[in-house]
């Protein structure tokens, strides 16, 4: 991977990487669309189940990160077998480093993230419309929340897209090893949704985010060596 | 059998004879205190399996020697045969003290997160058809599942506000809480169950060693029917 001391040409390649994907996700709206269409349904479906009781923090910070999740799943963790489907891995493999792939695909994946996100607090706020009687702790549990799904889901994404059938893997394959942090940032969610500061979540988020990208980063090399 | 192998034996069984016979019952726990020598140590061996299979899966990286993936592989898969035990083990607690098998405690969430993790390990392997290739993402997986464990088991169950679960051997407050006849027949058992992993790691290994070696030999005896022939015979003549 790029060492320190090449910084710029690291950044350059990996923003050409994260303009590349979100140029093709602006294209052809497939990620961002059927993630919006998967968590509206989900909403909908949930919402008619418990009804008003959905506004409760113990059941409306669940039914959140449970949307983020499958909706993230379905967009971010599949980047990388579409380059592999579209015969642009070997391209990407010959145009730029690992170090520049994996920041520009991390970039891209917090980029989409943060749309399908837009859209589906939109959503939450019209059909549920939970109090939030701590924004600002609201905010960091989801920044940090959505930061370790964009660096955990193209990490399995790319270990999978070399995997035979690994479409269905994608999901059984993250969903345990995002666990630290999912379960986090319910925690999180639920005690800034009540009113307290989510103190010791955060850190636990900080420490869990910070690992993975770190592990992350280190390990990519190996994942993108053939 | 080998003297360790005795050794381990009568280890194994002094520790069984001593959490009956010689540590003292805990306050509450009452009869259900023996459960401690065995679940406890279970759980301590998931971990250690699991760091392991870590381990191995740096040294694959970083030299590319095929032993080193099968010792992570079988590292991993052994601890979770450990994970499973100390689930096991912990429902029936859970059902003797609480009065059902399961109930969502944050530490039967924790450990049942932490068979996802190592079954999705071994998917990742089952999913990868070339060796080299499985042996590499299998590694990279291993050490990125391992980030997951010193939160899983340690954090995330002291974070939550609610737990029927006893506290730990240490506890929140950083003291140790135990008889010291207890806490003998613990660290016995928690270092015969060590031993014990580690005869059984080495075991797998060798049994996976050799399953391969014969493979590799069937597979050249197809590719080069002569050169088996001609072997047989050398064979038969020495």
């Amino acid at each position: 991977m790029s060492g320190p001391g090449r910084r710029s040409p690291l950044w350059r390649g990996a923003l050409a990487v994260w303009g590349k994907d979100v140029r093709a996700e602006w294209r052809s709206r497939y990620s961002v669309g059927s993630s919006i269409v998967f968590a509206a349904a989900t909403l909908a479906v949930l919402t008619l189940a418990v009804g008003f009781q959905a506004r409760r923090p113990e059941l409306a910070a669940p039914l959140l990160w449970t949307v983020l999740l499958f909706s993230a799943t379905a967009s971010l963790g599949h980047g990388f077998a579409r380059e592999v489907e579209g015969g642009t891995w070997d391209l990407l493999r010959q145009a730029a480093g690992p170090g520049e792939v994996l920041l520009g695909k991390w970039l891209a994946a917090a980029t989409l993230l943060a749309a399908i996100e837009a859209v589906i607090l939109a959503l939450g706020a019209v059909l549920i419309g939970p109090p939030v009687a701590d924004p600002a702790g609201f905010l960091a549990v989801l920044g940090l929340g959505s930061l370790a799904l964009a660096a955990g889901l193209p990490l399995v994404g790319a270990l999978l897209a070399q995997a035979r059938r690994h479409g269905g893997l994608v999901a059984a394959m993250a969903f345990p090893l995002l666990v630290p942090g999912l379960l986090a940032a319910v925690m999180g969610t639920r005690k800034a949704l009540a009113g307290s500061w989510p103190g010791d979540e955060l850190r636990m988020l900080a420490a869990f985010t910070g690992l993975l990208v770190v592990a992350g980063w280190r390990l990519f090399e190996f994942i993108w060596d053939e | 059998m080998k003297w360790w192998q005795a050794g381990l034996f009568l280890w194994m069984a002094g520790t069984i004879g001593a959490g009956f016979l010689y540590a003292p019952l805990a306050k509450k726990l009452e009869e259900h205190t023996r459960i401690i020598y065995f679940h406890i140590p279970a759980a301590w061996v998931s971990v250690v399996a699991f760091g392991v299979a870590g381990l191995y899966g740096a040294r694959y990286l970083w030299r590319r020697r095929p032993l080193d993936d099968l010792r992570s592989a079988a590292a991993a898969r052994l601890g979770l045969v450990f994970c499973l035990l100390a689930t096991v083990t912990g429902m029936l607690f859970a059902k003797a003290m609480w009065g059902e098998y399961w109930n969502w405690d944050p530490r039967q969430v924790s450990i049942f997160f932490l068979i996802l993790v190592y079954g999705a390990y071994l998917t990742l392997r089952a999913a990868v058809d070339d060796p080299e290739r499985r042996a590499r993402l299998a590694a990279v997986y291993a050490l990125l599942a391992f980030v997951t464990v010193p939160f899983l088991m340690f954090v995330l169950p002291r974070l939550s506000d609610f737990t029927l679960h006893p506290d730990p051997i240490v506890n929140r407050g950083g003291k140790l809480e135990m008889h010291p006849r207890m806490f003998g027949t613990f660290l016995s058992a928690t270092g015969a169950f060590t031993l014990l992993f580690f005869w059984m790691w080495w075991l797998d290994v060798r049994a996976e060693s050799a399953a391969r070696a014969a493979a590799e030999r069937e597979r050249a005896a197809r590719e080069h029917p002569q050169a088996e022939e001609v072997g047989l015979e050398r064979a038969a003549r020495a």
